[in-house]
């Protein structure tokens, strides 16, 4: 993919210093953001560096200090803002079961819900174009976790990513199963092909994961969120497989929800005991970031539900 | 820790709650003879009965487990299941006939208690009280007799049993109808708490969890919270607070204009507190 469009100020700026030939990196760093969009799109763009990598920018800036000065500038205020937002818990029960039933007490939106009655075909569409941007790099997020880890959560995360990643069979590997439903559905799945479409919402939701999994000082809150994450997928995923049924959606993406109810009912155990728990029995002092983590991810995918919700009411 | 030694390796766990999880591949025969083969490095065979990929767990233990763990029963309607969730260290209960008690509300407890040393002597009355977590929080550490109203019977049973479950049976009373017909004329409560539906009808479909008579507030929103204002209106002692909770998005805003509206109320918003789910709003008599 090429680098998306600008939505501001400091996106404007860094991207023609991306693409171009000789850039002024001083000038692009003294420029504010001038919305929460410019600011997401921007980070979002300089994260693909460490992706897939964007056609139009030359590789050799991923690790540019032009590029990481800019990078870190955002990071910081956004960590500030989602840690704002957090208050520990105190917890009562053992690690496993605490973090279990704070995800399970947290009072989120259902998108899965209007999916399985309410929402029409082009409702669904626009949902799967907004999924999409992270749908297609599952789990890579994540991946980055691997050599930051103890012995004992490291193999427990591995045994959970192998399976996300097909297990060894490039046709199960989860990403591409939802790229092959999005083609059947008669959306594009190359890479970030919605990502100017796709509200700030989306953009902050993907660059909390992005943040987690790039800084080793955040592997709690990345594991903490991979958690959340599981835990919060199968009986939704079932719910949207019943709704894709009723809206005639190709076999192939009603396949790639229904994967999702079996195998994160497996993964759900293994991030809150095997993975988080090993953890925090290594590393006792990242309990907090764990929750912190967990909390993230069901803030951000309760504002994405949110916003799909008023996008919806909204009249087109 | 040496950091080279042997690790336990199960082939076959089970999870408290949940599934048993196995490893490697097996062949799975389910309870009316269909064999399974395990299609993944780790496996989650359900063990509570109620998953609907059988033999695998699809997690439906989750919405059951509360219920064991709480040792209630299941109620008589059919897919009734009590719920427990743990607020502020007081153990609720309900069922999805009941307003599920959102933890953020925790907050109108607190600032609820916060007010109780400085208001006149005198019972905290709760309306639209729900399964009661509210008003139960709000006078847990004080010396303070509770009286909670709810329409709802299913709703009423939760909040006594609950302020049972807390040990403050003693000091709470729950009364059962149309809150216009529960309350006598001449009782005055030094502190309020209101806890009224205050989604606009159309858009309780946005919370699909709920039960609609618990959150809709009619066309507005504020059918309910209007109510709400006259019995504070006419039950709020002299010197008393009360504490109302509606939806975000400005209807405090609307909340401030009615009372403007109508000054017969004698009530005036001195303070409000917005909460991404919902906002509170502090009610006092004008001097």
């Amino acid at each position: 993919m090429k680098t998306p469009q600008p939505r501001g100020d400091l996106s404007a700026a860094l991207f023609a210093a991306m693409i171009g030939h000789s850039p002024d990196w001083d000038l692009v760093r003294g420029v504010p953001a001038s919305s929460a969009g410019d600011a997401h799109i921007a980070l979002w763009s300089m994260y693909e560096l460490h992706y897939r990598g964007l056609e139009d920018v030359s590789e050799d800036l991923e690790w540019h200090p032009g590029i990481l000065t800019v990078r870190r500038r955002l990071e910081v205020e956004f960590e500030s803002e989602l840690r704002s937002r957090f208050t520990p818990p105190r917890l009562q029960q053992p690690f496993d079961e605490a973090l279990f039933d704070y995800v399970q007490q947290h009072d989120g939106l259902s998108l899965a819900a209007h999916v399985q009655r309410g929402f029409d075909r082009e409702q669904v569409l626009e949902l799967l174009r907004l999924r999409s941007l992270y749908h297609l790099k599952e789990s890579d997020a994540t991946a980055w976790l691997v050599p930051r880890l103890a012995t004992r959560p490291k193999a427990a995360l591995m045994e959970l990513l192998f399976d996300e990643y097909g297990a060894g069979d490039p046709n199960r590997l989860h990403a591409h199963m939802f790229a092959r439903g999005m083609t059947d559905a008669g959306l594009r799945a190359d890479y970030g092909a919605y990502v100017d479409d796709v509200p700030v919402e989306v953009l902050v939701l993907n660059n909390a994961m992005s943040l987690f999994g790039l800084h080793r000082r955040l592997r709690g809150a990345a594991l903490g969120h991979l958690a959340a994450f599981e835990t919060t997928s199968s009986l939704p995923s079932r719910r949207i497989t019943q709704g894709l049924a009723r809206l005639e959606f190709p076999q192939s993406l009603i396949d790639y929800y229904a994967e999702h109810v079996e195998a994160d009912a497996v993964h759900e155990q293994l991030a809150v005991r095997a993975i988080c728990g090993a953890l925090v029995a290594e590393e006792p002092h990242l309990v907090d970031d764990v929750f912190f983590g967990a909390f993230t991810c069901l803030d951000l995918e309760d504002r994405v539900a949110r916003r799909v919700l008023e996008d919806v009411r909204a009249p087109a | 820790m040496t950091g080279s030694e042997r690790f336990p390796r199960p082939d076959v766990t089970l999870c408290p709650g949940g599934p048993m999880l196995v490893r490697g591949v097996h062949t799975v025969v389910d309870d009316v003879g269909n064999m399974h083969a395990t299609t993944r490095p780790v496996s989650a065979v359900c063990r509570c009965g109620h998953t609907s990929s059988a033999p695998w767990c699809d997690g439906t233990h989750k919405v059951a487990r509360t219920r064991n763990e709480s040792g209630s029963q299941r109620s008589t309607a059919s897919d009734t299941v009590v719920r427990t969730v743990t607020i502020d260290g007081l153990q609720i209960s309900y069922d999805q006939r009941v307003l599920e008690p959102r933890p953020w509300t925790a907050a109108q407890s607190r600032w609820a208690s916060s007010l109780l040393p400085f208001v006149p002597a005198g019972p905290v009355l709760e309306l639209c009280a729900g399964a009661g977590h509210i008003g139960l929080l709000a006078v847990r550490d004080h010396d303070r007799d509770l009286v909670m109203v709810d329409a709802d019977e299913h709703a009423c049973e939760y909040a006594r049993h609950n302020a049972q479950t807390a040990r403050m049976a003693d000091r709470v009373t729950v009364r059962c109808g149309p809150m216009q017909d529960v309350l006598e004329a001449d009782e005055q409560f030094p502190l309020i708490i209101a806890d009224p539906p205050w989604v606009p009808s159309d858009q309780v479909d946005t919370y699909p969890e709920d039960p609609h008579l618990a959150i809709d507030g009619g066309a507005t929103g504020l059918d309910l919270v209007k109510s709400c204002l006259e019995l504070v209106s006419a039950h709020l002692a002299e010197d008393g607070v009360s504490i109302l909770q509606v939806g975000p998005d400005g209807q405090t805003d609307r909340v401030a204009e009615h009372l403007v509206r109508h000054p017969e109320l004698r009530l005036g918003m001195r303070e409000r507190r917005l909460h991404a789910r919902g906002a509170l709003a502090l009610l006092v008599r004008p001097a």
